[in-house]
């Protein structure tokens, strides 16, 4: 046998133990963010009865509290860079993280934090302010502002990522802008034969944020460490 | 060849002369200046690495850049004969 089979062997089944207990932890974080996101619907429908809380903000929060709670979990993580590495390497690691998987690891959790925020606030905005466009205006300015912010972290992610994981993003985009680009033209086309009903640019956004999510999962799953 | 519509991918050595040196993912990714991502993408061959990084790993072990990746095709060429 091979030292590199030996070392493939000793590692793989704690490697798998590992993976399966982050992949849990995911799946679950998906399933709170999904239930967290449909009650806080209900109680915003609860709180104001006149404005419904529609499928669109229901949608929005669960999305939200998914990546809130995805951004709580790679905190975690960052918190302990032999935990970290392990994440990245399998229970195999013997150096713990780098500066710069640190540093990448906190970057996505600020990016996704920020989006979860960036989700939620509008619709809180619209329901507390809707009688006072002055406010509305305020909070706009606020939500441009934490866009901004979170326009920056982006950049930085993009600065502290090699070209595996630039590539990887790249890639998510390509998938996302290739078949969001297809799906709206066929949309757009029913709509100005007015066979559908028209979607408003919020439902688009929500789309193409879903839509992001599951490209990045399926570029994940096909980049995925193996032995 | 490659299957029809897939990109070739190069064959590499990486895993094999990381092994020879006792190094970990991290540590040889520590060496190259990339994530350990990358590094387990390369030896999957999941990923082609850039000519630049290819010229890191080529100095890092010492070898010529073809000794260390191969074509896809070379390769099944050399399963054939």
């Amino acid at each position: 046998m091979t030292a590199e089979g030996a070392m493939t062997m000793q590692s793989s089944g704690k490697k798998n133990k590992w993976r399966w207990r982050f992949a849990a932890l995911l799946i679950a974080g998906m399933a709170t963010g999904a239930g967290l996101g449909f009650a806080i619907g209900k109680l915003i429908k609860h709180a104001h009865p006149a404005t419904q809380a529609s499928g669109a903000d229901v949608t929005a929060l669960s999305l939200a509290a998914f990546y809130i709670g995805s951004a709580v979990l790679f905190l975690w993580i960052a918190s302990n860079r032999m935990r970290l590495a392990r994440i990245l390497e399998g229970n195999a690691a013997e150096t713990p993280a780098s500066d710069d998987e640190v540093r990448s690891c906190v970057y996505q959790a600020v990016v996704m934090a920020l989006a979860g925020v960036l989700l939620a606030l509008p619709i809180f905005a619209a329901r507390l302010f809707s009688h006072n466009s002055q406010q509305r205006e305020l909070s706009f300015a606020g939500i441009a502002l934490l866009f901004a912010v979170q326009t920056v972290y982006n950049v930085r992610l993009w600065r502290v990522s090699d070209e595996f994981i630039r590539s990887a993003m790249a890639t998510t985009a390509a998938l996302t802008f290739a078949v969001g680009q297809g799906g709206l033209f066929l949309w757009a086309a029913a709509e100005h034969m007015s066979l559908v009903k028209p979607v408003s640019a919020w439902d688009l956004l929500l789309d193409m944020m879903l839509l992001y999510i599951f490209a990045g999962a399926l570029v994940s799953v096909r980049t995925a460490r193996r032995e | 060849m490659p299957e029809k519509g897939k990109l070739p991918q190069m064959k590499n050595k990486l895993r094999v002369l990381r092994a020879e040196r006792q190094w970990s993912q991290g540590e040889l990714s520590q060496r190259l200046g990339v994530s350990r991502q990358a590094i387990n993408a390369i030896e999957t061959e999941k990923h082609d690495p850039s000519l630049d990084l290819a010229f890191k790993m080529a100095a890092l072990f010492e070898m010529t850049i073809e000794q260390i990746f191969e074509p896809e095709r070379n390769a099944s060429q050399g399963e054939k004969q």
